[in-house]
């Protein structure tokens, strides 16, 4: 075939390519694109796929990029250790470390099995290790858990409501006044699926009627994740 | 542990999780950012490449791991090909945003702009009118392609990727390829001839 066919089919592409208007400008999720290209995606979503890469430009321009790199799949270069400190410092440790409540339900009393929150114990608070060489592990009707995050103090009190069902009552303070923070969002998550979500200008929820089982509680502002809760109760 | 598991963790604030997830994938992220720049004919100096490395993390961790969290592994999906395509797309919008725009009073080394070209109105309209009829009648045989054939001439003409490197993309040998690329030219020629024009090319 002549350069010169192929020149003038490559003109008439454009031009028509110029006057062909892209209906949809949602572009494909990266997974989908991923998906594609690995020859992994289903037909009826790769003719869809394959559509939408000829009427959209950056779409196609990364799928020639990625089509181009796996000839170039040397990763030589080293990353300067300074950028990874840079990047695991994004995530501080000390923010990051989840509330985690085990606890099992035997008629009206609460036991501890685990916990790297203090408890409350009258007035004082006692890590779950402390509680246990005291043989207080038991609590009759309610249990209040307390951990401090990076900005925000939580505490959580689940309380019995009825069998096999309890409340949960999530507050979150400013660690360092004790005052509430407004525009905090609490969400009740079980299997990745958001069961509830508020938002508190008091900084406190109450999840009421929770079944038995393992979820996790989100404590969100408007830009970030201050506090995760997780929670199993076991009967 | 999957690769949902680990993204999972991560999100979730896991401390170590995440100290992992920097030193498995961070060579990857940096890499991929060379080759990517190096394929659009760029060269940025070292510290863009460190700016767009840290743009690349804090997209994946801002808003509570947004973007991260939006990794669902699905239909075979791994996280490393996954991140390899966030960073494709990142640092080709990066590129899209540096690119200068071009004057359309700028001359060109022949002295005209692409104002003149717009405004060109030496040629009689009649004329005008009746090429512009052709071409409207050979871009229809463009649209009446499949849209296999139209991928096709996007990934090799207009993307100017070649024939061998089509052939592990497509999963066909590279005999089939020419015979896909003639079977194109064929049905092209025939709508051509069939709308008044021969090329002999």
């Amino acid at each position: 075939m002549s350069i010169k066919m192929d020149n003038l089919i490559k003109m008439l592409y454009r031009e028509w390519k110029n006057a062909f208007s892209q209906t949809s400008i949602d572009h494909p999720q990266d997974e989908t694109i991923v998906a594609f290209l690995n020859g992994s995606l289903p037909e009826a979503d790769a003719e869809r796929l394959k559509g939408h890469l000829i009427g959209c430009r950056s779409c196609a321009e990364a799928v020639e990029v990625q089509l181009r790199l796996s000839r170039e799949t040397d990763l030589i270069k080293p990353v300067p250790e300074e950028l990874k400190s840079w990047a695991k410092n994004l995530v501080a440790a000390q923010n990051n470390t989840a509330l985690e409540i085990v606890l099992k339900l035997k008629g009206k009393i609460w036991e501890v099995l685990g916990t790297n929150g203090d408890i409350l114990l009258g007035q004082e608070l006692v890590p779950a290790l402390v509680l246990r060489s005291r043989k207080r592990e038991n609590f009759k009707d309610e249990v209040t858990i307390l951990k401090d995050f990076k900005d925000i103090r939580v505490e959580i009190k689940i309380e019995n409501s009825s069998e096999g069902i309890f409340d949960l009552i999530v507050m979150a303070r400013d660690k360092h006044t004790q005052r509430s923070i407004k525009d905090l969002r609490f969400s009740l998550i079980k299997d990745e699926l958001e069961l509830e979500s508020y938002s508190a200008d008091s900084g406190k929820i109450i999840f009421e009627h929770v079944l038995l089982g393992s979820y996790r509680v989100d404590i969100t502002n408007l830009n970030d994740k201050l506090a995760s809760i997780l929670i199993d109760i076991k009967k | 542990m999957d690769d949902l598991e680990f993204a999972r963790r991560c999100v979730e604030g896991d401390k170590r999780s995440w100290d992992e997830f920097v030193d498995r994938y961070s060579r990857l992220i940096y890499n991929y950012i060379h080759s990517t720049l190096k394929i659009k004919g760029y060269s940025f100096p070292l510290e863009n490449i460190r700016d767009l490395f840290q743009d690349i993390f804090l997209l994946l961790t801002k808003e509570n791991f947004k973007k991260l969290r939006s990794f669902k592994g699905l239909n075979k999906c791994s996280l490393a090909s996954w991140l390899r395509q966030v960073t494709v797309n990142f640092t080709l919008d990066s590129i899209r945003r540096i690119k200068p725009l071009v004057s359309i009073n700028e001359e060109d080394e022949n002295g005209f702009s692409l104002e003149d070209t717009l405004s060109d109105s030496s040629e009689p309209l009649l004329d005008r009118l009746g090429r512009e009829e052709k071409l409207r009648q050979l871009k229809d045989c463009i649209e009446r392609l499949e849209t296999d054939d139209k991928y096709f001439l996007e990934l090799h003409l207009e993307r100017g990727l070649s024939l061998e490197e089509l052939r592990g993309h497509l999963r066909l040998s590279r005999g089939a390829i020419d015979m896909r690329k003639a079977r194109i030219i064929k049905k092209l020629k025939k709508c051509f001839k069939s709308k008044g024009f021969a090329l002999d090319l």
